[in-house]
């Protein structure tokens, strides 16, 4: 195993010397990668941009909505919707806190200018969100919630995990990715 | 009549098993070749020619033997370039990973309108007794408990992992044009026993008060509605509720008990 590794190194040491050396072939690769790393990003923007959510897609962190939603699982999110109803399973962000928070809306509450005060709950906790609030906050507005799950698929996120649990892993990784895309002679 | 295998012929037999397999042919056997049939083993020598590799009799001179490495050569180089233990594991990964996904859009996908057909049956959603109305610093509360007849059964498919059941309380108040609470809630798993899915119960006491944001509760008229949310193994999330038309109503004393 150890050997077929180093034979490995040893061949992308010899690609990327040899790309080094023919100019034209290394500003193809080049191309080829950051063509790779533009799409991802305009597929990314684009979600954004339909979405209207500044995170389309988010990974479950925690076990609130268990059985529903489970660590490692992906949520699609859209944030096109004007209005948000009670039973809807959102995303919000607290103020001044960086992790975003899946739950389910318990109460909703609308005024005549149309503005919503709402209180959220998960399905596997006891209480409800006001604990998780900023201090002194009662209510979430419209303007807290980044989008409202719309769909789901199992596991992905578990790569996600791994990466934040493992920051180097996250490193090995892209470089790897794009060592690999830099030799290939598939372009 | 079968050919008598040369040495040479044998080499280029050799390379042409190494390519088929590179590329996947799966009724190639470079082995059995010699002492199986005779029109198998010609099969393969028309192959050999076909391809045109170097036979025995031009592979004589000089120039073709030469050649003849220099395609070895290729070969063997084209070979590590691809680092080919990498490259298939890639493969394999990414076409499981591709795999997996398709069916779960399959899956997504084979139940689009199932709801259309099943609908689960509400048969009562109704007060039983206010138990009481009282003042909780500045706010209304109601606790209540209500009867529920309920079949969720037809809601579930082989793409839902569980239903969320809920009562959802709606009032208007002069300051709330719209109110909606959550009074109730039940999570029923797929995996549930039959009998689970199926709700008959009287005199549930609420999960959560009735609480008004202020003190405007007193007097109104509040309707219970039973709501459900479909959370699908993956896929879409997607709502249901129970026909207008047949929810109960209420009204709320006028006087704290």
């Amino acid at each position: 195993m150890i050997d077929l590794i180093r034979d490995t190194i040893d061949k992308q040491v010899i690609e990327l010397k040899k790309l080094w050396a023919n100019k034209r072939m290394l500003t193809f690769q080049l191309l080829n990668l950051a063509m790779i790393v533009f799409s991802a990003l305009m597929i990314w923007k684009g979600l954004m941009f339909v979405t209207k959510s500044e995170s389309p897609v988010v990974v479950v962190l925690s076990g609130s909505m268990e059985p529903a939603f489970q660590r490692g699982d992906i949520l699609f999110l859209n944030n096109s919707v004007q209005k948000v109803y009670v039973g809807d399973v959102v995303v919000f962000k607290i103020k001044d806190r960086d992790i975003p928070i899946v739950h389910r809306i318990l109460k909703v509450h609308e005024k005549p200018d149309g503005k919503v005060e709402l209180l959220t709950k998960g399905d596997n906790n006891r209480v409800d969100d006001r604990g998780l609030y900023a201090p002194g906050q009662l209510w979430l507005e419209r303007e807290d919630i980044l989008g409202k799950a719309v769909g789901t698929l199992r596991y992905v996120g578990m790569v996600t995990i791994a990466l934040n649990d493992y920051p180097v892993l996250k490193y090995v990784l892209v470089g790897m990715m794009g060592l690999f895309v830099l030799t290939s002679k598939e372009g | 009549m079968e050919p008598k295998p040369t040495k040479d012929n044998f080499e280029a037999r050799q390379i042409l098993a190494q390519i088929s397999l590179g590329i996947g042919m799966p009724h190639f056997q470079p082995k059995t070749g010699f002492s199986g049939s005779p029109t198998s083993s010609t099969w393969h020598s028309e192959r050999a020619k076909a391809r045109s590799w170097p036979k025995a009799t031009n592979a004589s001179r000089p120039s073709e033997i030469k050649r003849h490495k220099e395609r070895k050569e290729k070969t063997r180089y084209k070979n590590n370039n691809m680092h080919t233990v990498w490259v298939r594991l890639n493969a394999v990964v990414f076409f499981g990973l591709t795999v997996l996904l398709c069916l779960s859009v399959l899956a997504a996908l084979s139940k689009i309108g199932h709801t259309r057909y099943h609908q689960p049956k509400i048969h009562k959603l109704a007060l039983n007794q206010l138990r009481s109305i009282k003042n909780h610093g500045g706010v209304d509360r109601a606790l209540l408990s209500f009867d529920l007849h309920a079949d969720m059964t037809p809601a579930f498919h082989w793409n839902i992992k569980q239903i969320f059941v809920y009562v959802v309380a709606s009032y208007k108040t002069d300051t709330n044009p719209n109110n909606k609470i959550v009074l109730w809630d039940r999570i029923i798993e797929a995996t549930d026993p039959p009998s689970a899915k199926i709700i008959q119960e009287e005199n549930v006491f609420v999960k959560y008060g009735l609480m008004d944001q202020g003190a405007e509760l007193r007097g109104r008229e509040v309707q219970l509605q039973l709501m459900w949310d479909h959370m699908p193994l993956t896929g879409v999330l997607y709502m249901g509720e129970q026909e207008k038309s047949t929810t109960s109503s209420f009204t709320v004393p006028h006087e704290y008990l």
